[in-house]
């Protein structure tokens, strides 16, 4: 596995869209560190940090979506697709290294973010709540990757277009937007991930109901799970989807 | 004792049947000719010797055969060197990475080894391929119409690569081609393949006359 994870890395290593997914990765922690910069404004969990994560819930389907399908399509753009599966080791393993290598880089583009938070916090306000702040905005990162990587994978595999993924990743946003203040965003994973991390910066923002709400959250979170996972072990074993 | 054994192996893409009933036996240090227009079922077949399609019928292979392809164009990284592209098909393979400079010496990219898949033209593309169907040593190597695409001259080049390869190797190989002339130069025994059979198997030696009309007469006339 460690080989088939290494390799996976060589072949995005020079990729562009690394860097692409970057920029858009810390677009919002920028805005808010010049908004705060130029307008002033409350270097506490309250304030900074709410109006970033609020941001960031935004982007992060998209940053997920976008590196994933990127990783995935790198097999259809160079046309490798047939090699890499029948090269001879398991269809599975193969995929899982080269998923395991999307996740992991949008957990480093989220660690960034991440150690800019805490400088942040380090020279504007130490006493903040930095544990707090760092559980909250990984419970928001974990969830959605968890939620959004496998279904994106599935789709590039199945529709062999990035421009499809990102689509749906936007719409995937949007969604999220317009639903994460809902009662009943629970059923949406992005923003059921949303206001569970928020609840703990703002106690408010919290599900009223916060028993149902994990408990069908957190189900419709691990169907989002399953039944991607198990099409996408379909489509890379079945043959006929080699062509 | 044979490399492959191919018995009754039959192929449908629904309703359309690609291969029917297809019975061949690979002999050791032999190169087999697979002849037939488009969509006769060639790279079908080839493919069906990997293992990456749904067939019916039995592909028994010797104990530990190696097999090498280059199946239909060479893909590779383009982001990668060519040597980069070798070492991570050689690491999949669990081959050694120190056969790769000799690899690509042979097929003439050794001076070209750290320029970008991206950068180089189709007649080293085919080269790498050939390179690439080469790692492990294997015993079989599998060759989808290698000259696809090339000029008159790369065409020529790379006939000969096979030629040298197969001389100093002694690999069995299957070579397919819509090319009489290129196949029937380089292969011991010739198969012709149309709508998915192979209708006709001669031996490279009883070959007599103008090529094209052998080609024309048996495929066209072929049931």
């Amino acid at each position: 596995m460690r080989t088939l994870i290494a390799n996976e890395l060589r072949k995005i290593r020079r990729e562009r869209f690394v860097w692409a997914v970057l920029v858009l990765n810390v677009v919002p922690f920028a805005m808010v560190v010049v908004n705060h910069v130029v307008n002033g404004g409350d270097p506490t969990l309250e304030g900074f940090y709410f109006t970033f994560h609020n941001q960031y819930t935004m982007v992060l389907p998209l940053v997920v979506c976008a590196t994933v399908a990127a990783c995935f399509h790198t097999e259809f753009r160079n046309g490798t697709y047939f090699e890499w599966l029948t090269c001879g080791r398991s269809r599975p393993a193969l995929w899982a290294a080269k998923l395991t290598v999307a996740c992991c880089l949008v957990v480093v583009l989220a660690a960034v973010n991440h150690v800019g938070l805490v400088l942040f916090f380090l020279a504007e306000n130490p006493d903040a709540g930095l544990l707090r702040m760092s559980a909250a905005y990984w419970l928001l990162v974990g969830v959605s990757i968890a939620s959004v990587a496998l279904l994106c994978a599935l789709l590039t595999l199945l529709t062999r277009n990035v421009v499809i993924v990102n689509v749906f990743g936007i719409g995937l946003t949007v969604a999220t937007l317009v639903f994460m203040a809902a009662d009943f965003s629970y059923l949406i994973p992005t923003c059921f991930a949303y206001r569970l991390s928020v609840g703990m910066i703002v106690p408010d923002a919290a599900y009223p109901d916060l028993g149902l709400a994990l408990a069908v959250g957190w189900s419709v979170t691990a169907l989002f799970l399953l039944l991607p996972l198990l099409a996408n072990l379909l489509v890379i074993t079945r043959r006929r989807y080699l062509r | 004792m044979s490399l492959l054994d191919i018995r009754d192996v039959s192929m449908a893409h629904g309703r359309t049947r690609v291969l029917r009933n297809i019975d061949l036996r690979i002999e050791p240090g032999h190169v087999y000719g697979l002849l037939g227009p488009n969509g006769s079922g060639k790279t079908t077949l080839l493919k069906s010797i990997l293992g990456a399609n749904d067939h019916t019928g039995v592909i028994e292979r010797a104990p530990g055969l190696r097999v090498g392809r280059l199946i239909e164009y060479p893909a590779f990284y383009g982001g990668l060197t060519l040597r980069e592209n070798l070492e991570l098909h050689a690491r999949y393979l669990r081959t050694p990475l120190g056969e790769i400079p000799g690899l690509l010496a042979e097929v003439g990219l050794g001076d070209r080894a750290d320029l970008r898949f991206s950068r180089t033209s189709l007649g080293m593309r085919q080269r790498l391929g050939i390179a690439r169907a080469l790692l492990g040593e294997p015993g079989l190597v599998l060759l989808d119409e290698p000259t696809n695409g090339l000029d008159p001259i790369g065409i020529r080049d790379i006939r000969e690569l096979i030629r040298a390869v197969q001389r100093e190797r002694g690999t069995s190989m299957i070579v397919s081609s819509h090319n009489l002339t290129e196949i029937a130069s380089l292969a011991d025994h010739l198969l012709f393949m149309k709508a998915g059979r192979i209708i006709r198997r001669m031996a490279a030696r009883e070959v007599h006359g103008d090529l094209e009309d052998l080609y024309a007469t048996i495929l066209g006339d072929g049931a």
